[in-house]
């Protein structure tokens, strides 16, 4: 499976000075309620400017002056839980939560920008920024009116992954031809590209019924490389009722196709997911669930119990917190005749 | 034939697991697989019923080894064994709100046996060991039979040694005894009615008209001893200076009610008085040694398998579980390099069991050492934990047994019942672990018509025979937990007790 995906960078102010191949000189202004444009100072001053509406030029936009200088820089972040994918706005993926086995396979930079309306002939070029030291060939930016640019999302590198993109961000570094008062003011910025969906085999053996905390899990690959991958243990907390992401577990051993583990923490609950978090993006992003442990790993549900001929689940120990206790459903209760598999 | 054509299965019986081998022979009324499921009138299943928590307390027991019944003089309660790895500590649960101990407390007791008698519990300590490849289980090295009073106050090493230091002995008052040349000595009594040997023994010639009069006695260092009892030879006419080779006898009445005065005066009594004999505590073991089974017979405590000896017995005196003779109590079942399991009553016959064979003695109101052998069945044995326990009473259920064997669940009634009960899931059965055969616990709970049996996969395997207890008609069904249940016991009539561990 193939698509289209879409990250709207948020006008978020990473202040990094080095994020610029010289140290960061430009100022961010907004246009006040007089008119008058007004220096950013900090990241918090961004929805006020983007919600002014006196200003008939300045409304809803972060513009870049250049001041006494002719080069100025500035970073967005992605904010990572807003990529959309094929184009629908209704439901934005976290990085976590893309489909398993996302491969980015291109990725651009999409501007609408447009400059300065009093200085229209002045010529800009603009550099898209990975990080300090690396930065795109320049794009020059001549027209004044509202333009939509490109710029691929690559650099000398290679291809980016999709963790790059989703960490990384953007940065723009713009250069003009002379120093004065000379604002680009910036739309949109969007990072497009397309992406495949790979699949990978993978299996998970389930030691259960009855799993103490020591057991090691055994992962075995076809094809997925299981050396390069976070591993995550995920759990509804019984008290709150969250989704707990944790990545409790000790790794006894990584390879490309063997990871053995053991869950390193007291859960008092009935059923964990396992999860493998690509860490540098090349197989894929986002997270896949290895498996699902229907068992349970009490580190010790250890007791006296009775049976209650009444009672249609199990009441055990809790063990941090004892003596309360936690009920958790009869596991697997099922018959298997000849005649009904 | 077209489908429409073919005539419909009814389903309406459900005789539980049949588990034989071949999947492709499960008859159409069982199930060729199943979990979790119980048995519900004649025909019906449905889920296992849930467990809950036995204990309403604030630091509820944990890493729970084995759990028994506990028949006091008042109530059902159970004695528990934890184990933290290193550990093993004994509690006495009374009831949900109310646990004394630990009672006592080893290090490496992973297991015990017990047994109640007259209220108070006596527990033996023990562990697996290796022999190759066979594990088995033997009394713990160095280790001892305790006595447990029930009242929440420390176990005690069972048995105990006679007082130490001398006496002074004189004419009393005006009364009488045969004259001449009396040994004297006193037998401490403890509170659990263990007489030690005779002690502090000193001579004494005493005269026609006058009693005898004990001064300067030692109290004994057990504060468990209650009472001393005077004993005494009758007129030895001559005396070669051993003092313990003689025939002792308890004066009637010469008893000192405490375990504080240092005096008994003005004894009178004639040789012909001196009926009891007391010389017999000399051969007592002082402290009996572990072993990892412990029954009852004939009103007597049998402790098998100690960490010395495997094939070896000890029974103690009637009435007295604490009076184990070293020269006669002793039985050694015929040695074939497998220890004693288990020993059980049943019809006035005492059987013991190896894990694969059986032999029986009858107690032929002689000595224990002269009771005669029969082999019963030189392939069929049980473990340590093997036969069945009914209701409270720890023992055999009417007239026969319920016994776990290499085979399969065995009815015993002095020979194993063939097929065994467990014979539909033969299969089943065979492939548990028999170097694990420590672990199965198993117990009948008549009321509720289940037999329940620990596994050695930790599991528990349910039995119902509501529609008769036989290889045919019983309706089997494992039953898992999301730990591992390590033993069961019933307590108050039907409740049934598990208790569970990490390991």
């Amino acid at each position: 499976m193939s698509g289209t995906f879409r990250i709207r960078l948020q006008l978020t102010i990473i202040i990094t000075p080095g994020f610029s191949a010289t140290p960061a000189v430009a100022d961010l202004w907004w246009g006040n309620t007089s008119g008058v444009p007004t220096i950013l100072t900090s990241s918090s001053q961004i929805p006020l400017a983007l919600s002014e509406t006196n200003n008939p030029v300045t409304n809803g936009l972060i513009q870049m002056q250049f001041g006494a200088v002719t080069q100025a820089t500035l970073h967005f972040d992605t904010g990572g839980s807003n990529i959309i994918l094929d184009g629908d706005e209704g439901h934005p993926y976290e990085f976590n939560g893309l489909p398993a086995g996302f491969v980015a396979l291109s990725a651009e930079v999409v501007a609408e920008y447009f400059k300065d309306l009093f200085d229209p002939l002045n010529i800009y070029t603009i550099h898209l920024q990975k990080d300090a030291t690396t930065e795109s060939s320049p794009f020059t930016v001549v027209t004044e009116a509202n333009t939509f640019i490109t710029f691929p999302y690559v650099f000398s590198l290679g291809l980016p992954t999709m963790l790059d993109i989703v960490h990384n961000g953007c940065g723009l570094r713009l250069n003009a031809s002379g120093a004065g008062f000379r604002p680009v003011y910036f739309q949109v910025l969007d990072i497009e590209g397309t992406y495949d969906i790979i699949s990978y085999t993978w299996t998970l053996e389930n030691p259960g019924p009855v799993v103490p905390s020591t057991t090691p899990i055994t992962v075995t690959s076809g094809t997925l490389d299981l050396s390069d991958l976070d591993i995550f243990i995920q759990y509804i907390d019984p008290g709150t009722g969250d989704v707990i992401t944790t990545p409790a577990i000790q790794i006894l051993t990584q390879e490309e196709h063997l990871l053995i583990f053991i869950v390193d923490f007291p859960i008092d609950v009935f059923e964990i997911k396992i999860l493998a978090v690509g860490n540098n993006g090349t197989q894929f992003s986002g997270s896949v669930i290895l498996g699902t442990l229907t068992t349970i790993y009490f580190t010790d549900a250890s007791g006296i119990y009775k049976l209650v001929v009444s009672q249609k689940f199990d009441t055990l120990y809790i063990q941090d917190d004892p003596p309360n206790t936690i009920d958790v459903k009869i596991p697997d209760p099922f018959i298997k005749t000849g005649f009904l598999p | 034939m077209a489908v429409r054509d073919h005539e419909g299965l009814v389903l309406d019986k459900f005789n539980g697991l049949w588990d034989r081998g071949d999947r492709d022979s499960t008859p159409p009324d069982h199930f060729q697989e199943c979990n979790n499921v119980r048995y519900i009138g004649s025909n019906s299943f449905g889920t296992r019923p849930g467990i809950g928590i036995s204990q309403n307390v604030a630091v509820p027991l944990t890493n729970v080894k084995r759990v028994y019944n506990y028949p006091t003089q008042t109530a059902n309660t159970l004695i528990v064994l934890t184990y933290d790895g290193v550990d093993g500590k004994i509690f006495h649960v009374v009831n949900s709100t109310t646990v004394f101990g630990p009672l006592l407390t080893i290090a490496g007791m992973t297991d015990f046996a017990f047994v109640s008698y007259a209220g108070r519990g006596y527990i033996s300590p023990f562990s697996d060991y290796t022999n190759g490849d066979l594990t088995f289980q033997k009394g713990l090295a160095s280790e001892f039979l305790y006595v447990y009073a029930g009242d929440g106050t420390a176990a005690r090493k069972a048995a105990g040694v006679g007082m130490s230091g001398s006496m002074t002995v004189a004419n009393g008052a005006a009364g009488h005894t045969d004259a001449g040349l009396h040994l004297f000595g006193f037998v401490s009594e403890t509170i659990s009615g263990y007489l030690s040997p005779p002690s502090i023994l000193t001579q004494f010639t005493t005269s026609p008209a006058n009693s005898v009069s004990f001064g300067s006695i030692p109290t004994s260092g057990d504060p468990n001893v209650v009472r001393r009892h005077l004993v005494a030879t009758i007129v030895l006419p001559t005396f070669n200076g051993d003092l313990q080779g003689y025939t002792y006898f308890f004066v009637p009445g010469a008893i000192i009610p405490n375990n504080v005065d240092t005096f008994l005066n003005d004894i009178s009594f004639y040789d012909a008085d001196l009926l009891d004999d007391a010389s017999h505590l000399f051969d007592n073991y002082t402290e009996i040694p572990a072993g990892a089974t412990l029954s009852l017979y004939h009103d007597r405590l049998v402790l098998g398998c100690t960490f010395t000896d495997i094939s070896l017995l000890l029974i103690s005196n009637v009435g007295e579980p604490e009076a184990i003779s070293q020269i006669d109590g002793l039985i050694v079942v015929p040695l074939d390099g497998n220890p004693i399991t288990n020993a059980q009553d049943l019809r006035d016959v005492l059987y013991v069991f190896k894990r694969a064979r059986t032999v029986s003695y009858v107690d032929n109101e002689d000595v224990p050492s002269s009771w005669p052998l029969v082999v019963v069945d030189n392939a069929l044995g049980t473990s340590v934990h093997g036969i069945a326990t009914v209701l409270d009473s720890g023992s055999s259920s009417v007239d026969f047994l319920i016994i776990c064997t290499y085979q399969g669940i065995s009815l015993f009634n002095g020979r194993y019942a063939t097929p065994e009960v467990s014979w539909k899931i033969e299969h089943f059965w065979q492939q548990q672990d028999r170097n694990l055969f420590g672990r199965i616990q198993i117990i009948n709970a008549p009321i509720q018509k289940e037999i329940y049996c620990i596994m050695t996969d930790r599991r528990l395997l349910a039995g119902n025979y509501g529609n008769g207890l036989d290889h045919k008609a019983i309706r089997w069904a494992p039953w898992s937990f999301y730990m591992g249940v390590n033993t069961i016991a019933v307590v108050n009539i039907d409740e049934i007790i598990l208790g569970a561990d990490l390991v």
